[in-house]
């Protein structure tokens, strides 16, 4: 056994020597085109949020340095859309995850049809979500809405008006995102709990813990790497949205919708000020970076 | 009935409970397809109403159509491909040789909002004449097809057993063989759901095909906005393109749904 | 809208006598050949356009690649592409209400006068046809850039059936608009007394009307901003209130695309928007008012009513190489013969005197909406949907959000003097 790991070892080392270079040739292809599509943009993005740059172009763009960053600061419709942003994401993972763990608890449940079940669960991920914002839309109406008519049946007269209501509007919208994602949230639970090993609960069991002991006191702890892996799939997507908000209620009423990503994307596009909405992207960006890099250190804590 | 029957039956309940729900707005979006625009938009409700297949004829009908589903197909189709030939060795080179760097750059691309590639994309292809091009589309698509591909590849990839690949390298293997005779085969699967997985990110992309795309090259989810027209939205057509778009993408995930999860999972975990 | 082959082919039957009669006195095949580009937007005519195109090639052998976008897009790459690749836009459409001031200073627009007075047009296109003040419409600093398509006015839609179960006149006056909104307003069956856009931005549409009323304008003669003017101040104050009292309760944030199907499906019992809402209105397929339905002029304030007249149409991109052709293309599309076909089609009011006064338009909408037109076009503010600024969408957000705050019980003043403020710093750059 020896002399062959030893035989093996060798020949990995010549293969090495001479190989030096494979691994990096793997990689080459797809690091080029990333630079192409990706870092170069990124660069280019930077250069235009250190200008004041229009692309309709009745002045040439012009350099301002930070102006841009400054002005950000003051922008009192930017830093609101921080706050309902970061809003928006809190109250996604406080649905989605434990939405998404209770599923995940029952359907690892062995019972009949349960594998029929897990498999129709991703669809409303899959869906298209432009198509489905507009459904929602319709199902939401608070005058012509089924919501509305749902609502009624189990005795509630005055729904909130959901969309339409500046208190309510981000609820619906995380709503409507939950709808679509905790699937996601639940089938990662599923694979966390498919994963745990069986003997602290087979001990658990002799010892005479019951249900909720045995969940508080080995599933949950053992899962929580996994939770954090959700959540942070969730909140790079939570802080970034805009899809459904753009189809759904394009920010309104007012702005009581709108993120981050869509004030970037009317102030860039729409508002025809390129350097300032670059500068509305960089940070984003920042803020995307900074919270993901947090959950990863909160992961590697709890591993 | 014994305990065991009872608690059968009440999960059985619960899970349907629950999966129904999920399914439900689904399910009014296929029905609202068959409807007129007056009973769609008809309080209460209605669940009994006659059927009408008009909004499909008129789906079809739009000369069009097909050329949407041509275009989402050629753009997704594109860049799940090209995303697969470039990621599968950066993948391997990840999970094998711990080539890191790699993965912080297609991590810090997953992060990234859109609008931030989108804004200088646009007005770079805009320079060189290409935007409304597929290659201005499938090269945008690339920057979420190629990140979901090796994140998910990795996991399958570790999955593989080293002694496998190192016998074949022993052998006098040169990598490409490897990856080509051992890599590919064992994580067949994998692939599958990722390719699947990758495509269905582009075919249900908007924001990129929304400001990337011309009239010729429009993708699906852009057009069903060309439904809310002047002064009118004809519901109905509207859930029929709805729900045409959207089957596709359920039968393909649907058949490999046993994988998304060790994809989603395993990349996240590795990374 | 979608059409059918059939109705395709009649309007191509009907598209081509003219041309093919008058070949002989002007040659519609001088570029044959040629091939343009069109970017327009969704619109009626736009489609109705599109299924023309192969009869337009027919007679005059230009080839033409019609892009429709969604409107948004046409607004972003639009312009774009007009500034940052000359040349691969040769006509376009415009709403000079939007684009007049922008496109214009950038020098976009090709003037159409030294088109139109030459032998480039031809003898019987009929350019004294048009309404001589909706021309005007499509024209900025006195040069024609653009041939208005339809007249684009707004008027008060009622459900007549409505009114007469409360003993209801139609309000000619703001005041007894207010009372008859507020007399049927009823949340208990699910009927509103009047609808209208509640969405900030998309409102700055509907609130115009209402500042015309009380007497106010969006900019004073040297193209400042008075948008804290007393008559502004008291046109938000009436806005808010009529929609507060008497609108859905969900009015806030309503668009035009949930406004109109409330009305149409008599869960409300007035409606103001544009006109061309009629067409839906009366679609059997889709609405449940089809004999319901009434139009009327809108109400009258202190200093009168005054709708908002705009109007869309085709534009020559300065930068086209194919100027002419482009013309020729235009002039095809705007021939009596094929606004005839096209107002069959889209039953918008035409731009043409002649078709506007004749059969085909008077016998496709209902009497009262020809009554209402005809009285309110006199004192239509030409583009007054909004104010003609360079930077119209950061400028109707701005008034929306005036807009806005009444509509959730703010102090009309403060939200004026807001407004005010905010459009004088977006416009000083």
């Amino acid at each position: 056994m020896r002399a062959d790991l030893s035989r093996k070892r060798e020949g990995w080392s010549v293969a090495r020597r001479r190989r030096d270079w494979t691994p990096d040739l793997l990689t080459a292809p797809a690091l080029v085109v990333m630079a192409l599509v990706m870092g170069f943009p990124l660069l280019y993005l930077g250069y235009m949020s250190l200008h004041r740059w229009s692309l309709i172009g009745f002045a040439p763009p012009a350099f301002i340095g930070v102006g841009n960053f400054v002005a950000l600061t003051g922008d009192e419709r930017f830093t609101d859309s921080v706050i309902r942003t970061l809003y928006f994401t809190g109250l996604g993972l406080a649905s989605n995850l434990p939405m998404g763990l209770g599923i995940a608890l029952l359907l690892d449940q062995r019972f009949p049809t349960r594998n029929l079940l897990r498999a129709l669960l991703i669809l409303p991920m899959v869906a298209t979500p432009a198509a489905m914002g507009l459904v929602w839309v319709v199902m939401l109406d608070p005058s012509l809405g089924i919501v509305r008519y749902l609502f009624k049946l189990v005795g509630v007269m005055a729904p909130p008006l959901w969309l339409s209501s500046p208190a309510w509007v981000v609820p619906t919208l995380v709503g409507v995102d939950a709808w679509m994602w905790t699937p996601m949230v639940a089938l990662i639970c599923m694979a966390g709990l498919a994963a745990l090993p069986g003997e602290p609960f087979e001990a658990a069991r002799v010892d005479g813990a019951n249900a909720w002991q045995r969940f508080r006191f080995i599933t949950f702890p053992l899962l929580a790497p996994t939770l954090l892996v959700a959540a942070m799939l969730r909140v790079m997507d939570l802080l970034k949205v805009i899809d459904i908000v753009y189809v759904m209620t394009g920010g309104g009423p007012g702005h009581a919708s709108e993120t981050i990503n869509l004030y970037n994307y009317l102030v860039a596009l729409s508002y025809d000020r390129i350097g300032y909405g670059s500068a509305v992207a960089l940070v984003l960006f920042a803020l995307v970076l900074v919270c993901t890099l947090a959950l990863i250190r909160l992961r590697r804590a709890a591993t | 009935m014994t305990r065991r029957r009872f608690r059968q039956g009440v999960l059985v309940v619960a899970g349907w409970a629950v999966v129904g729900a999920f399914l439900a707005p689904l399910a009014w979006m296929v029905l609202g397809s068959f409807k007129t625009t007056v009973d769609f938009l008809a309080y209460p409700p209605v669940l009994l109403f006659r059927p009408t297949l008009l909004n499909y004829a008129k789906v079809f009908a739009d000369n069009n159509f097909p050329r949407y589903v041509f275009n989402s197909a050629v753009v997704a189709g594109g860049a799940t491909l090209i995303g697969l030939l470039l990621g599968l060795p950066a993948a391997y080179a990840l999970a094998r040789y711990r080539r890191t760097a790699v993965g912080v750059v297609l991590l810090t691309a997953r992060m990234a909002p859109g609008i931030a590639f989108l804004i200088p994309l646009f007005v770079m292809f805009l320079s060189v004449h290409m935007v409304g091009g597929y290659t201005s589309l499938i090269a945008s698509h690339l920057i979420f097809t190629l990140p979901l591909t090796v994140w998910m590849m990795v996991g399958f990839i570790e999955a593989i057993p080293r002694e496998v690949e190192q016998a074949a390298l022993i052998d006098g293997c040169r990598i490409v063989g490897v990856l080509m005779r051992i890599v590919v085969p064992l994580t067949a699967q994998g692939i599958a759901a990722t390719s699947i997985l990758a495509f269905i990110a582009s075919w249900n992309n908007f924001l990129f095909a929304l400001v990337l795309s011309n009239d010729r090259t429009k993708t699906l989810p852009v057009a069903v906005l060309g439904y809310i027209g002047y002064n009118s939205i004809e519901w109905g057509t509207l859930m029929a393109a709805a729900t045409f778009i959207t089957l596709p993408v359920l039968a393909l995930a649907l058949c490999v749904q046993r994988y998304i999860v060790r994809g989603l999972v395993a990349g996240a975990v590795s990374g | 809208m979608l059409i059918g082959r059939r109705t395709a082919l009649g309007m191509i039957a009907a598209g081509t006598l003219a041309p093919a009669a008058r070949a002989a006195a002007f040659d519609w095949k001088r570029h044959s050949g040629t091939q343009l580009r069109f970017m327009v937007s969704i619109h009626p005519w736009t489609q109705w356009a599109q299924g023309q195109l192969a009869a337009l090639e027919r007679d005059t052998g230009i080839k033409i690649g019609w892009e429709i976008l969604y409107e948004d897009q046409l607004r972003q790459k639009l312009p774009l592409t007009l500034r940052a690749d000359p040349g691969a836009v040769d006509g376009f459409f415009t709403l000079p209400s939007w684009d007049a001031a922008a496109f214009s200073r950038a020098g976009w627009y090709a003037p159409l006068d030294k088109f139109i007075h030459s032998d480039a047009t031809a003898p019987d296109w009929g350019f004294a046809d048009f309404f001589p003040n909706i021309l005007k419409i499509h024209q900025y600093n006195g040069v024609q850039i653009g041939i208005p398509i339809t007249i684009e006015l707004q008027g008060l839609f009622v459900n007549k059936a409505m009114l007469a179960a409360k003993q209801q006149g139609v309000p000619t006056t703001l005041d007894a608009l207010m009372s008859t909104a507020k007399a049927l307003n009823d949340p208990g069956k699910d009927v509103a007394g009047i609808v209208t856009r509640g969405d900030g931005v998309q409102a700055v549409y509907t609130f115009a009307p209402f500042l015309f009323a009380f007497g106010g304008r969006w900019l004073d003669e040297k193209g400042r901003p008075e948008l804290a003017s007393p008559a502004a101040v008291n046109a938000l104050k009436y806005y808010g209130e009529l929609l507060r009292t008497a609108g859905p309760p969900n009015i806030l944030g309503m668009q035009w695309k949930t406004t109109y199907p409330l009305f149409q499906q008599a869960h409300a019992a007035m409606f103001i928007d544009a006109t061309n809402f009629i067409a839906y209105f009366k679609d059997p397929s889709q609405s449940r008012v089809v004999d319901q339905v009434g139009v009327a002029t809108l109400p009258a304030g202190p200093a009168g009513e005054h709708s908002t007249v705009i109007s869309w149409g085709p534009s020559i991109a300065a930068s086209s190489k194919h100027q002419e052709a482009t013309w020729l293309a235009i002039q095809w599309l705007t021939s009596k013969a094929a606004m005839i076909s096209s107002t069959q089609t889209t039953h918008l009011p035409p731009s043409r005197q002649s078709i506007y006064n004749s059969d085909v338009y008077t016998k496709s909408v209902p009497p009262d909406m020809i009554a209402a037109t005809k009285q309110e076009i006199p004192n239509a503010v030409p583009n007054g949907a909004n104010p003609l600024v360079i930077p119209v969408p950061e400028v109707r957000a701005a008034i929306g959000e005036a807009i806005t705050a009444v509509l959730q019980g703010g102090d009309a003043s403060a939200a004026a003097n807001k407004m005010q403020k905010e459009v004088v710093s977006i416009l000083n750059g």
